[in-house]
Parts: structure tokens; sequence; C-alpha cells
């Protein structure tokens, strides 16, 4: 319920951005298995590593890589607004962690 | 109120006639609603079928719960409405905060379709609450994403509320406490796994789904 009134907020902070012409942004949100929780694709490519005869790798891990252009006022709005995103929709909280990377300015 | 159900189709699910043909086989008239409807006044229950909800993409279900149905059968849910979610519907359920914990890929990393035998373990939910407390039934599942994870305090939370419905006999895919299917702490929310609407008939195996659809029949009623 909450979620679906989030969403047209985003939907509306967006275009009121765009109107304003605020300063563009890319960001990079990763999100991977929290500590603890299996991780079986990343035991079966584990095993393909070794099997490829790279005995020193102990651990792969999966995850996702998502990259978000956005505009936004600073860099301060603009990891607020991604982070939410990431909180509320690109990663599950029971399963997973996340992390807003590479936030740059997008400005040529 | 028409002793009607909802059964909830988004783009990519794909259970929906299965289900209207068992809770009809049960004497429950149905309808399928559009994902886009804002409103379920006109029902008296609400079942979310299995599929592929918006090619769960991202997560199975995590695009689905952004859905406007979804702010319906948020309220109604938590008004007391009998509300059942099967396979995807479940992850759905999950994604939407309905119910706690959340599916992951299965311990083995294989797609599984086969039937599994399920016991009852509780008879306090709108789908099991005219079942025999721990009789073993037999239904089919079919996922690749059905290993329910919870923290270890979630999981002793479920216990303590009786909200554990449906536990594997021979746990196909990791979840944690055999877990296939389980209620919200009031009973009327539930998500399961296994397919009850594909064992309605001997010819293809088992007819024990139609308990599931019994009970909920018995909660509209």
């Amino acid at each position: 319920m909450g979620d679906c009134r989030l969403m047209v907020a985003f939907a509306r902070h967006g275009s009121m951005n765009r109107s304003i012409s605020k300063l563009k942004y890319e960001a990079v949100v990763e999100v991977l298995l929290k500590e603890g929780v299996s991780d079986p694709e990343g035991v079966a490519i584990l095993d393909a590593v070794v099997s490829l005869g790279y005995g020193s790798v102990t651990k792969v891990a999966s995850g996702k890589f998502f990259r978000l252009m956005l505009h936004a006022e600073d860099e301060h709005s603009a990891a607020d607004v991604v982070t939410e995103i990431a909180e509320r929709l690109l990663s599950n909280p029971v399963l997973e962690d996340f992390r807003v990377r590479d936030l740059i300015s997008a400005n040529s | 109120m028409s002793g009607k159900v909802a059964v909830v189709v988004f783009p990519g699910t794909n259970c929906e006639h299965d289900v209207v043909r068992a809770l009809t086989l049960v004497g429950l008239r149905s309808e399928l609603v559009w994902h886009g409807q804002g409103s379920l006044d006109d029902y008296d229950a609400i079942v979310i079928p299995g599929g592929f909800a918006h090619g769960d993409y991202l997560r199975p279900g995590a695009i689905a719960r952004f859905s406007n149905v979804m702010a319906a059968i948020i309220d109604r849910a938590n008004e007391g409405t009998p509300t059942l979610g099967i396979c995807n519907g479940f992850q759905v359920l999950t994604e939407a905060g309905l119910l706690p914990g959340a599916l992951q890929k299965n311990s083995g990393l294989k797609f599984i379709c086969r039937a599994e035998k399920i016991e009852v373990a509780s008879v306090a939910s709108i789908a099991s609450s005219t079942i025999v407390p721990n009789q073993v039934i037999e239904l089919p599942i079919n996922h690749f994403e059905g290993n329910y994870t919870i923290s270890q305090d979630g999981y002793e939370k479920l216990l303590e509320n009786d909200q554990v419905v449906f536990r594997y006999l021979d746990n196909p895919n990791g979840s944690i406490g055999s877990i296939a299917g389980i209620s919200n702490a009031a009973g009327n929310v539930v998500g399961m796994m296994p397919h009850p609407e594909r064992a309605t008939d001997a010819l293809l195996g088992s007819t024990d789904g139609l308990l599931i659809f019994e009970s909920l029949k018995a909660k509209i009623s």
C-alpha cells in the first residue's frame, strides 16, 4: 500500500526534477546476498572456477548490479533517492544487502 | 458480498484458469481480475495464482507488488479477507510484506516439477481449516525459487503462532523447517509453493488439492 504511493511519489519527483533542469548523476547499486544466506549460484560458479584450474579461489558470491541515471539538485539528494530505490525495490531486505557505489556526476 | 472469489491476473500469470476450474469444482464462483484494477470490494476472497508475474524480473513478485491491485489486496487482507497465494502468488505476498520471509533459489539450483508429499502442519488457516491435522497429502510443486528463507527469530515466531501450514516430508528445495506454506498471524493470508489446483482430478494423480479449496470455501460461506 505504502509502496504503491511511494512509486507515484518517485514518478512525480522525477518529472519535477527534469522541469527544473537539475544536475545529472549516474549511480551504481550492487546487491549481494546477506552473509549466512545460502548462495547456490555462487557455489556452482566456484565449482566451475576451481575445475578450470583456479584452485586459489575460495569463494564466489553472486549478485546483481544496476546502473541508474537520474537528475538531482546535488550529490546528496541523488544518493538519497538511489538509496531509497535500492531499499524499496532493488533489494529484498530478508535476503540481500545493497551498496550504492560510484555515484558520479554525469554532466559533460 | 456475493461469495465470489477474485483470481488475480498479472502479465505472466499462467495458472489462473486452473484455479478458476478448481474453485468451480468445489462450488465457488470466481472472476479473473486484471492487475490494473484498483478495487476488490466485490469479492469475498482473493487468490493469486502461479506463473511469472511481470516476467519475474528483478525477483519473483518484486514488480508485481507495485501493480494497482496490490493496494486493494493489502487493504482487504488486513481487514481479514481470505487471501491465498500459490507458487508465484506466495512470492508476491512475501514481496508485498503480507507474509514474512522470502523465497530464494532452490538449494540444488534446479527447477523442480514433481509431486511431493506434504504434511498439513496447522489447520488454523483459511487454506487448511477443514483438513485433518497432520494429514499427509500429495501436491505437485513446479518452481525454481521455492526455498523459503527467514531469520531464526522469524522462524521461531512462525512456530509460536502456529503459522507453518504445510511442510514437505522430503524437503526438495532447502526451505527452513521444510516449509511448503505459511500463513500470517491471523491465519487469513496463506502462501504455498505447491499447486493445489493441479491436484483436482484422479486422472492427474491426486485430488488432494480440493481439500485446500474446500477449506477456503468454508471460510467464505
